[in-house]
């Protein structure tokens, strides 16, 4: 599955435009590493806890979406984008979406 | 110079598992496996394993502060520090609570239904606890984005 945040697939030739395809996640971290990422706050530095959720939920929506992507029969995505907000303290909420499409 | 072990050919459910995990298979035979997952959960732990081994591949960049990191966790005084402050942490703030309980049921001033009630609500608070925590770490084996680190 090629997934791409370019409009068109370079190199290939779009076919038909399947549909959007979507992929959400929502991920925390336990108690500890909130406290470990609090005390980070008085140090500095990148906080690694925090980090890790990110990249955690971030690859879990873009594997949901790649599976949605699937589900419609798409060969690739494209015109993929990130959106990301926080639902509640210490946790992130990644959404990924594009349009699944065909190749010729 | 030919190899004194290669390694096993594998098997049929491992290379299903392995197709399924990098979306090789046809709708049908996605289909079949998905439902499959649901009654065989070793062909569903075997999956987890092929996604888990998919996903940290793709973000398994290594940067110079990796080294620096792991070397420090390796340390015993790192070690000692981490575990001992967590040690005292939890003790301290469990055992405050729980004196705190303690006297509160004990104060012969509070109204029983009071005392029932904070001993229900606390209770609640324990079982549903519990339950999250149990669910947790049975979805643990599954969840192939423990091992992402950026």
């Amino acid at each position: 599955m090629i997934v791409t945040t370019c409009d068109t697939v370079p190199g290939q030739e779009i076919e038909a435009a399947v549909g959007i395809c979507r992929g959400s996640a929502i991920r925390a971290r336990h108690v500890g590493k909130d406290i470990l990422a609090g005390l980070k706050n008085i140090v500095g530095g990148e906080m690694h806890e925090y980090s890790k959720l990110l990249a955690e939920t971030r690859e879990q929506a873009l594997d949901r979406m790649t599976e949605d992507a699937r589900a419609q029969g798409a060969d690739a995505v494209v015109a993929v984008r990130y959106a990301s907000t926080a639902i509640s303290q210490g946790a992130a909420e990644f959404l990924a979406y594009g349009t699944a499409v065909k190749l010729k | 110079m030919t190899d004194q072990n290669p390694l096993p050919e594998p098997t049929e459910d491992e290379l299903l598992a392995m197709a399924y995990a990098d979306g090789e298979l046809n709708e049908e035979a996605r289909r079949e496996a998905a439902h499959r997952m649901t009654s065989d959960d070793a062909f569903a732990l075997r999956v987890a394993h092929y996604q888990r081994l998919d996903v940290t591949a793709r973000t398994a960049a290594i940067e110079p502060q990796d080294i620096a990191h792991a070397k420090l966790e390796a340390e015993p005084t790192q070690r000692a520090a981490l575990s001992l402050g967590w040690l005292t942490l939890t003790l301290g703030i469990v055992g405050s609570y729980a004196w705190l309980f303690y006297e509160m049921i004990r104060d012969p001033e509070m109204p029983i239904p009071l005392k029932v009630l904070t001993l229900s609500a606390v209770g609640g608070f324990l079982l549903l606890f519990l339950a999250v925590l149990r669910k947790r770490l049975r979805e643990l084996p599954y969840d192939p984005y423990t091992k992402v680190q950026r």
